[in-house]
């Protein structure tokens, strides 16, 4: 009576191992054909090794995988393409400066008599491919023109031109606004309704309820098992992702007391290189104990402001009042022992990869006399029991601190940043995206550290794009929209759809009004 | 594992051994027998005390060219103008030493501190400029050569020529002013323990004091040393003064303890030796020693090569010029060898599992 499940990708036993680290553990994954299935776990957990296993990219330890039924040794992405499989990165591979069409037809260019690339055929090609996938895309249009939407769906259909029947998403929803996440959730039902199996790669809970038919779990490089959708919920997915129930408690926020503000930016503008203007008159401050989020779709000037408070780009005017004191032409060194600072993009600006993780733990204050001995010598004694501390207390998983930064996970890497900027003792913290990428886990022990430091006492600026973490720890929210500040909410009753409105410029409010405009 | 960090020195030394095969080649082409030649070559750089003595006063300057060039990419300049560096201290070292009558203990001092001076000062230039307008410094430092060669050469063939020289050069120079010899003889002198304290204080300086700390980090990842609050343009330039003060020195050595006067062309290329010798090291300050030495070993044991085996000295340029190009190939080399490493461990599990297979059937 049973009905044998056809699947399409079994992957039996895959260990894979780099060094002594093993990132993958006899992991069992199965793929029916013509699902969408999702795989969760945390960061470094083993799904991006996994995934690039499946691709070709990398060559498992030991394992089997079978197509179809039938066992094939991927041993290069080439192979993986010939058996169907196509797979959209996480970080794009585009060629800016090309045409849609050309990125797509790179490599198997439509040819004429000449034996020259036929643009005609390969504009229609491409055209023809986007209305029948519902990727809507203009062929013509150059990428480095396209939001990050859309060079991701140029990526798919890539992918799709190539011939793929099983389609592998690494983490497609992390560059993402909201709306271009309930696109692309529509675009790929309606792939899986033409006979396309989706494989997708996520850590948002939410989005795996809401998209896949099954859902694989792995945790620490096992495989916790492959649930259906009907059969499990979001508290059970956490749990198993972790290894433990977390604890979906609010955040303890302390009631405010009142007083003099910490921060104050008044009428901050600034221009980029062109001279257009990027940001309008910015105007906020905050006090002690409170966290002021700034909530905004990407590219509407988030990074500019926080380059603009960190010193990296000049004020065209404005002041910038850190504690009492005028820092608006201080220099960065100076302004941070005032502010602590996160940056949004982790990997180049917040961290020297290269260097140990030691060195990275000690920026900032190794130039400080109380961590120095000698004719200015870095006091090591001192700074490698503060970094074994440190990874002690903000629980950074590493083989010790001389590692070469590179080799932690993203989570482990933004803790660095974390431990180091928290260990500053400064009364302010300005940070960007601070858990953009990192999983459940992580992004938790991340918000735990900033109420922390609120209670403590301290006046915390958050850059955000991610509307359930500005819902859930702001206290005054303000809306970021094309350079200017379009509204001042309150967190208390106010809804995500709500918010979103006031984020894509749908709605906006001046003087406490709140104006609505006619869609 | 096999990690980039740990395969950099390997990769030099490997790059040394095919360089010193395909030279045999070279050799043996030419009608000569490699092992003859290269038996030639290393007695005549290390069979005797004064063969080693001449092979360690040649390493003296490549030692100082070496670390110029180290501590300028370290600091993330990339620095081609240690030739030039080291033409302009030699020059500074030479005008004092003949305008500046004083005891060694005063004069020389002071000539070193002068070519530290003049070559971090023609080190700083290009710094400037990249931090000023952005030039790229590749472009500037390799410039800077041909302006500090030529205008040497102007300097010793018009206002400081010596008449009836055959070429442009000054006057030598006194006795006073002249390095301690370390080895009665030979012209080995206590320039090669200075570039030896050189490289102790630069690897000190990087692994100990905040100064190095920062001057480290911000070459590595000039926007996180930015963001952290270093003073990156002011390091960059501090950077390229010590880099360029080091090749300085190096030509006040070549002139006070070598040559004993200043000569047009006086260096054969040592501040290139340098960039090569710092790349093999990987722009470690011990590292530079050895190789520096074994270059050193290359150009004195050729000259013995010619005389005895008729194989031209030029070969240790073609060895040189080959090192780098196997160093050049480094990184698509180590790429390969570890997927090839990493194919062939699955290869043998696949294998492995095959037989299993084969068994339980």
């Amino acid at each position: 009576m049973e009905k044998k499940t056809k699947y399409i990708v079994e992957m039996i036993d895959i260990s894979k191992s780099f060094g002594s680290v093993q990132a993958n553990k006899n992991v069992n994954f199965k793929v029916i054909d013509g699902e969408i299935h999702a795989i969760i776990g945390e960061n470094g957990a083993g799904k991006t090794t996994l995934m690039n296993i499946l691709f070709g990219v990398l060559l498992p330890t030991a394992g089997e995988i079978r197509i179809n039924g039938e066992t094939v040794v991927m041993t290069s992405p080439n192979k993986a393409i010939q058996l169907g499989i196509g797979m959209v990165h996480q970080h794009f591979e585009l060629v800016p400066s090309f045409t849609v069409a050309e990125n797509i037809c790179m490599g198997h260019e439509p040819r004429n008599k000449f034996g020259t690339v036929d643009k005609q055929q390969m504009y229609n090609y491409v055209q023809q491919l986007s209305e029948k996938s519902g990727l809507k895309v203009d062929p013509e249009e150059r990428v480095e023109k396209l939001s990050v939407g859309l060079r991701q769906r140029v990526e798919i259909l890539k992918a799709l031109s190539r011939g793929a029947e099983i389609l592998i998403l690494d983490e497609p929803t992390a560059v993402l606004t909201p709306l271009e996440c309930q696109e692309l959730f529509a675009v790929l039902h309606k792939m899986k309704k033409q006979g396309k199996t989706i494989i997708i790669i996520t850590h948002k809970l939410r989005e795996v309820m809401e998209i896949a038919d099954n859902i694989t779990v792995l945790s620490r490089g096992e495989t916790k098992g492959t649930l259906h959708k009907n059969e499990t919920n979001e508290l059970e997915l956490a749990s198993l992702m972790m290894g433990k129930t977390p604890n979906f408690v609010p955040l303890n926020k302390n009631p405010i007391k009142e007083s003099e503000p910490l921060l104050l930016i008044e009428n901050l503008s600034v221009h980029n290189a062109v001279g257009k203007q990027i940001l309008k008159n910015i105007n906020f401050d905050v006090r002690p104990g409170k966290i002021l989020t700034i909530a905004g779709v990407e590219g509407n000037g988030q990074s500019e402001l926080f380059d603009a408070l960190l010193g990296f780009l000049p004020l065209s005017s404005g002041l910038i009042i850190a504690e009492g004191k005028d820092i608006t032409d201080s220099n960065i060194k100076d302004r941070r022992s005032f502010c602590s600072y996160i940056p949004e993009d982790r990997s180049t600006t917040g961290l020297d990869l290269s260097a140990s993780v030691h060195d990275n733990l000690i920026a900032g204050i190794h130039c400080l006399e109380d961590w120095q001995r000698g004719p200015r010598c870095i006091d090591y004694k001192k700074t490698c029991t503060l970094a074994e501390e440190l990874i002690e207390t903000y629980s950074i998983k590493t083989d010790g601190y001389e590692i070469e930064t590179n080799s932690l996970s993203g989570g482990n890497q933004q803790k660095i940043i974390l431990a180091r900027e928290m260990n500053f003792g400064n009364k302010i913290l300005i940070c960007a995206q601070p858990t953009r990428g990192l999983d459940v886990g992580a992004a938790r022990f991340v918000h735990e550290r900033i109420i922390e430091m609120k209670n403590s006492g301290c006046a915390i600026v958050l850059i955000s794009t991610d509307l359930d973490e500005v819902l859930l720890i702001s206290d005054v929210i303000k809306v970021l929209f094309e350079g200017e500040i379009v509204a001042t909410l309150s967190p208390e009753g106010l809804s995500p759809e709500e918010l979103g409105l006031y984020m894509t410029g749908a709605k906006k409010m001046k003087e406490g009004i709140r104006i609505e405009y006619a869609n | 594992m096999l990690t980039k960090k740990y395969l950099t020195p390997i990769t030099s030394v490997i790059a040394l051994i095919f360089a010193l095969f395909v030279g045999a080649i070279v050799i043996a082409l030419n009608g000569n027998n490699p092992i003859a030649a290269y038996g030639a070559l290393i007695e005549g750089s290390f069979s005797s005390i004064p063969h080693l003595a001449s092979t360690l006063s040649i390493a003296t300057p490549l030692i100082f060219t070496g670390l110029g060039v180290a501590v300028a990419f370290k600091a993330g300049v990339a620095n081609i103008g240690a030739e030039g560096q080291l033409y302009m201290g030699g020059m500074a070292a030479a005008l004092i030493v003949i305008y500046v009558d004083a005891p060694s203990i005063i004069v020389i001092p002071l000539a070193l501190l002068v070519a530290f001076i003049v070559g971090g000062l023609y080190g700083a230039v290009p710094a400037v400029l990249k931090v000023k307008t952005n030039t790229n410094e590749v472009v500037t430092t390799l410039m800077l050569n041909y302006i500090a060669i030529l205008f040497t050469s102007y300097l010793v063939n018009y206002p400081f020529k010596v008449a009836n020289a055959p070429i442009g050069m000054t006057e030598t120079i006194n006795d006073a002013a002249k390095l301690p010899v370390l080895y009665p003889g030979t012209r080995f002198n206590i320039g090669f323990l200075l570039a030896i304290l050189a490289a102790v204080l630069i690897a000190l300086m990087f692994k100990h004091t905040s100064f190095g700390y920062e001057m480290r980090i911000q070459g590595e990842s000039k926007v996180f040393g930015r963001y952290i609050g270093i003073n990156t343009d002011k390091r960059i330039v501090q950077g390229m003064f010590i880099g360029g003060g080091l090749a300085g020195v190096g030509g006040a050595i070549l002139v006070l303890g070598i040559q004993y006067k200043f000569v047009q062309s006086i260096s054969p290329g040592y501040g290139f030796d340098g960039l090569t010798i710092a790349l093999m090291a990987a722009f470690n300050a011990y590292a530079v020693i050895p190789i520096s030495v074994l270059f050193g070993a290359l150009r004195a044991g050729s000259i013995s090569m010619e005389l005895n085996t008729g194989v031209p000295s030029e070969l240790s340029n073609v060895i040189q010029a080959l090192v780098i190009l196997f160093m050049a190939a480094q990184s698509t080399f180590t790429s390969t060898l570890q997927d090839r490493i990493s194919k062939l461990g699955f290869r043998k599990e696949q294998r492995k599992l095959n037989e299993k297979e084969v068994q339980s059937e």
